[in-house]
């Protein structure tokens, strides 16, 4: 709770235009960013850093936040950190090889049939992991960011740059993805996979 | 009917179509499987990303120095250079070995009073440290001359085998006394009495005898504070005997 108000604070703050001294600047962007560092750490490396890259991309990352930090609207603080992040990501990027290029299509697709239920009982983790990492980037991110940082469609729609329809879509594709990849390594739908 | 299980299960579906959805729930096994699944799909998922180490100190370091950097204030700065060239100003003026650049000898005062190479430098400018010094490492009988009341201070010290040299600063000009074993030299020279010692005057410096003990000569400078300085320092060197 003690969150939420002073994050809205500091977005009242400046919608109002209300200047902050440094030391409050600092304070509240320590306090606010504390909170998001795993989170930025997690989703540079699903951006396919490595622990030292997602380190230093981090570390830039929050220097950019910080000298912008003036210009936060107060809305989606997480979001508004990786779309830092992303871009940071994306710049390095470019100078080493093109980003990829995939069908970013809006079209929400709607499972009509089962997807999930030929996976077995019990998943391993490991196993989750290694086929997550085999897919495209920007499914990683999309999965990445809904179903283990608990952000809605609204906010990775944000973080991305992207419209909602096209995380849905992503999500969809991403997840299928992940599926095929899950009962390609030999999941048998019928027996539990030990850890 | 379309339902959208994964909008289900992300909440990302509005009221009354997450009602929709959960109805059909209760009625349709294989849908209400899928959601399962696609659930514990989500969880192993979240147990595999969350158990990544991640190095949270450093990234909290980071977080601290981009909010508040060490700053290095210029007057800092400026202020520790100035503390560091005085003391190395002060070591300089202090320690440093006796350097005869700023002594200006002629030839012949070298040869008569310094016939032997340099043996050993006092490393201070106070006067009695830098005789005890020329006493232990010349091992030659060198008197403490401070000159007091002619506002003098000792720039360097220095020995030979059988000679010493003192140099002062005296109203920023430099003197020299220079001391050798040696009797007689200064016979048929000029001679006057001052404070009850035989001076003599030559055309380099003013000298005096120490009997059983040294000769002395003052260069540098004017020759009425050579005068003053023999007047001074003969009874001071007179507390030494060979």
């Amino acid at each position: 709770m003690i969150f939420v108000q002073t994050w809205a604070t500091h977005g009242s703050r400046i919608a109002q235009n209300v200047p902050m001294s440094r030391a409050e600047k600092q304070r509240r962007f320590e306090r606010l960013v504390k909170d998001e560092l795993s989170v930025l750490f997690r989703v540079a490396r699903r951006m396919g850093c490595t622990p030292e890259e997602a380190e230093d991309t981090v570390q830039t990352t929050l220097l950019k936040a910080y000298r912008a930090w003036d210009s936060f609207d107060g809305k989606h603080l997480r979001s508004w950190l990786i779309r830092i992040l992303r871009n940071e990501r994306l710049m390095l990027l470019r100078t080493e090889r093109d980003v990829l290029s995939l069908d970013d299509s809006d079209a929400v697709e709607v499972a009509d049939a089962p997807v999930w239920n030929g996976i077995s009982q019990r998943l391993d983790a490991g196993a989750v992991l290694t086929a997550l990492e085999g897919l495209p980037e920007i499914y990683r991110l999309v999965i990445q960011l809904c179903d283990v940082e608990d952000m809605t469609y609204e906010e990775v729609a944000d973080a991305l740059a992207i419209p909602v329809g096209t995380v849905r879509s992503r999500l969809f594709r991403g997840r299928s993805l992940l599926r095929d990849a899950l009962l390609s390594t030999g999941f048998d739908p019928n027996t539990e996979v030990s850890r | 009917m379309n339902f959208d299980w994964q909008a289900y299960l992300d909440r990302s579906l509005g009221a009354e179509e997450m009602a929709r959805h959960e109805a059909a729930l209760q009625n349709d096994p294989a849908a209400a499987e899928e959601v399962e699944a696609l659930g514990r799909m989500r969880s192993a998922l979240r147990e595999a990303i969350l158990a990544e180490p991640i190095p949270v100190a450093r990234l909290e370091k980071a977080l601290r120095q981009t909010v508040r950097p060490a700053i290095v204030w210029p007057w800092r700065t400026a202020a520790l250079t100035a503390v560091t060239c005085a003391v190395a100003a002060f070591a300089f003026v202090s320690l440093r070995p006796v350097s005869s650049v700023q002594r200006v000898i002629p030839d012949s005062i070298v040869g008569q009073m310094m016939p032997t190479p340099m043996i050993a430098q006092a490393k201070t400018s106070d006067a009695d440290a830098a005789a005890e010094e020329i006493r232990r490492e010349g091992g030659i009988p060198a008197p403490t001359i401070r000159l007091a009341g002619l506002g003098a201070s000792m720039t360097s010290a220095e020995c030979g085998n059988c000679w010493l040299a003192y140099d002062y600063k005296i109203g920023g000009e430099i003197y020299t006394i220079i001391g050798r074993k040696s009797a007689g030299m200064w016979k048929g020279m000029q001679s006057f009495d001052a404070s009850g010692k035989r001076l003599y005057e030559t055309t380099d410096g003013v000298g005096w005898h120490c009997k059983g003990s040294m000769s002395y000569l003052v260069i540098g400078g004017n020759a009425e504070t050579r005068r003053k300085i023999a007047a001074n320092a003969c009874h001071e060197t007179d507390s030494i005997r060979l």
